[in-house]
């Protein structure tokens, strides 16, 4: 047997085998190796000590109170699965004998089922609360949200209503300051700025421009285009409401061209007189 | 049959069809051991008696779960017993640290069957013993199920829930500690070796 052998031998057996030296060929080896003697004699001497050890606890055992907790224990376990297969009412009242079971608090102080089943009680409550403000707090920011969206064509139609040719490009005014360069102006320059402040419909007769969201939805493309902002405003001063009235421009005025005809246009006049924009119709 | 005469096995099952004599007579026939286990383990009776009633608690109610193919009932025990224990001294961590009050408790507890032996033998089980609770856990208690309990590999396997080679390496690194421990205490109190030698010859 060779020493690997013989430490691959030991090693299948317990300290208590080893001890009792019953194996023949480990004994042999251990007498021939001195290494292996030396290892095997101080596995002896930990045997002897362990046993030693065990020796002096083994006649240790749990109290005898242990025992007749677990007794009671036992009966109230066996009560109580006779109660449920009995009936659901009775397994109520086993339930609740068992929620005072007087056993466990008696051995283990540390224990107490009451109060685990309530703190687990408000754990649960203390979720769903958390959960509960969550939902809610979606709930109100959606709405927050959404009341903002809707807010904002509301703000503008009120606007509207009140008129405020608010902020024209500088190009945009100073292109059309000059009559000749009016009808030179796109569309594209002017539409968006007046779009918002243009009333929904406008009368020959100059009438009061009236907000109403579900009709400007659809009539806006037409009632707002072409208008052409004429001046800065400040919002502030602008802030009051508006009049879109129709006239009649004459041709020298219109774009100076040798036309002869009329030019008719809309213009927005602001409440202190002054033309805010103005379109021309034909 | 005598209740006294039934297997674990038999006995568990009656207790588990509410006969109550059956459990009182598993519970007398296990409950020392693992009382021992826990107090091996943890060097407190008061923990050894909380982890015995815990574990007979748990074969009350869960005893169904048990599955005889896997093992023996004792071994099954021992490996409820090892969760608890390790539980208790996680909750008990901080006494366990210091140290000194478990392990005089320890010493206090160990039966002096014959009062003409001598201090030295009484010294040395107490180094025994202190050496085998300042073992890391996992080595602790494969000594203690394996050398303290005499429990076969394969049982001490099941009960510490990992494969029978990692118990022989992990006996064969705890022996090693314990034996550079003991040493280290021999050297301090030289009369350890000399007792051990006599028990042997």
């Amino acid at each position: 047997m060779t020493c690997r052998e013989f430490k691959d031998s030991a090693a299948a057996l317990t300290l208590w085998e080893l001890l009792r030296g019953q194996d023949e060929q480990i004994r042999s080896h251990a007498q021939q190796c001195e290494g292996c003697g030396e290892w095997l004699r101080e596995q002896r001497t930990l045997a002897a000590s362990l046993q030693m050890l065990q020796a002096r606890t083994g006649g240790l055992e749990a109290g005898a109170q242990v025992e007749r907790a677990l007794l009671r224990a036992f009966r109230q376990s066996t009560a109580r699965s006779a109660a449920l297969a009995e009936s659901s009412s009775t397994a109520g009242l086993a339930i609740a004998e068992d929620a005072a079971l007087p056993w466990r608090s008696e051995v283990v102080p540390g224990s107490a089922p009451i109060a685990l089943r309530l703190s687990r009680f408000f754990e649960i409550g203390a979720y769903v609360a958390v959960a509960a403000a969550i939902v809610v707090g979606m709930f109100l920011g959606v709405r927050l949200l959404e009341h903002s969206f809707r807010t904002v064509p509301v703000q503008s139609n009120t606007a509207l209503n009140s008129t405020v040719p608010l902020i024209p490009t500088p190009v945009a005014a100073a292109q059309v300051d000059s009559p000749k360069l009016a009808s030179a102006v796109t569309h594209k320059h002017v539409t968006s700025a007046v779009r918002s402040r243009v009333p929904r419909t406008a009368t020959a007769s100059g009438a009061t421009a009236t907000a109403q969201p579900a009709m400007a939805e659809e009539s806006q493309p037409d009632a707002d285009a072409g208008y052409v902002a004429l001046m800065f405003c400040d919002p502030l001063s602008c802030a009051t409401g508006s009049q879109v009235v129709r006239m009649e421009l004459p041709p020298s005025v219109s774009d100076g061209s040798q036309n002869s005809q009329p030019q008719i246009a809309d213009v927005v006049v602001g409440y202190d007189g002054v033309v805010r924009a103005v379109r021309l119709v034909n | 049959m005598l209740l006294i005469d039934c297997t674990d096995e038999q006995l568990l099952e009656q207790a588990l069809a509410g006969n109550e004599d059956a459990f009182a007579v598993l519970y007398r026939r296990r409950q020392g051991p693992i009382f021992r286990f826990a107090l091996h383990m943890s060097g407190s009776s008061h923990i050894a008696e909380e982890v015995t009633q815990e574990v007979f608690l748990f074969l009350i109610q869960r005893g169904g779960d048990f599955d005889a193919k896997r093992g023996t009932l004792a071994a099954y025990l021992f490996g409820v017993a090892r969760n608890y224990v390790r539980r208790a001294l996680e909750r008990n961590y901080p006494e366990h640290v210091l140290g000194s009050p478990l392990e005089d408790e320890a010493a206090s507890l160990m039966v002096e069957n014959d009062p003409s032996e001598g201090i030295a033998r009484r010294q040395t089980s107490t180094a025994v013993w202190k050496a085998v609770l300042s073992l890391p856990e996992h080595y602790r208690e494969v000594v203690v199920l394996c050398d303290l309990h005499e429990l076969s590999y394969a049982d001490a396997a099941q009960a510490a829930g990992c494969a029978i080679g990692t118990i022989r390496s992990r006996l064969h690194r705890a022996h090693e500690m314990l034996g550079k421990k003991l040493q280290h205490s021999a050297a301090v109190a030289p009369g350890i070796s000399k007792v051990a030698a006599r028990c042997i010859s």
